[in-house]
């Protein structure tokens, strides 16, 4: 299990930071710094500024993503801002919209 | 979305949250919260957790430390080896022993010893 959940009906005005794996299916207007994987559920709604090892995108995300291994946008997901990331997929039916730059 | 409120939250014990916290479902504080906790559900500080803000929820159970007020529209539990420093206020307010508290209590009940027993 995952170390902090934001459930479905809760909502994070500011930063999070941590040093494990990080769910959020509810709503983050902030930042967001983890050295682990950060997991955005369908049902959430975050603007913030995304830094973790790995990143899935299943809900909405507004803001800029650095991840030292992967970012992934899951079908359904959403995703506008700029990416840092070694390895980034979009799902078909995801969408995107923002710069990505893998430091080849 | 059907599961909302019961979808338990939980701040993990090495992450830290500064900022405002709201909204339904329940929550358990193992790491550390800075800013205000109004949640529409139970919360938990949990042992080694850490809040410094206002909490205040449905039944609220103290196990690890608070530095603000605790409102509570049912029951306020603080556990032994609980730290807690503000104002209490609940429907029901309970203090282990162990817990180290500097607290102001406030419960929603009139204290009535009927006319027999008031002394003059």
């Amino acid at each position: 299990m995952a170390g902090t959940v934001i459930g479905a009906g809760l909502t994070i005005e500011g930063d999070i930071s941590g040093e494990e794996e990080i769910v959020i299916n509810g709503i983050l207007r902030g930042r967001l710094t983890t050295t682990d994987a950060v997991t955005v559920g369908g049902s959430a709604v975050v603007g913030a500024d995304i830094t973790g090892a790995s990143l899935s995108v299943a809900g909405q995300v507004t803001g800029d993503v650095t991840a030292t291994e992967r970012v992934d946008i899951q079908a359904g997901g959403k995703l506008v801002g700029d990416i840092k990331a070694a390895r980034f997929t979009i799902a078909d039916g995801a969408s995107f919209k923002g710069n990505v730059d893998m430091e080849v | 979305m059907p599961r909302h409120s019961q979808e338990i939250s939980v701040v993990g014990a090495s992450t830290r949250v500064t900022g405002r916290v709201s909204g339904t479902g329940a929550l358990r504080i193992e790491g550390t919260v800075k800013g205000d906790i109004n949640v529409n559900g139970d919360a938990e500080i949990a042992e080694g957790g850490s809040v410094e803000g206002n909490l205040s929820g449905e039944a609220l159970d103290i196990g690890g430390s608070l530095l603000g007020d605790a409102r509570a529209s049912g029951t306020i539990a603080v556990r032994s080896g609980a730290k807690v420093r503000g104002e209490l206020r609940g429907a029901e307010v309970s203090i282990e022993a162990g817990a180290r508290v500097s607290v102001r209590l406030d419960t929603e009940f009139e204290l009535d010893f009927g006319p027999t027993q008031r002394r003059r």
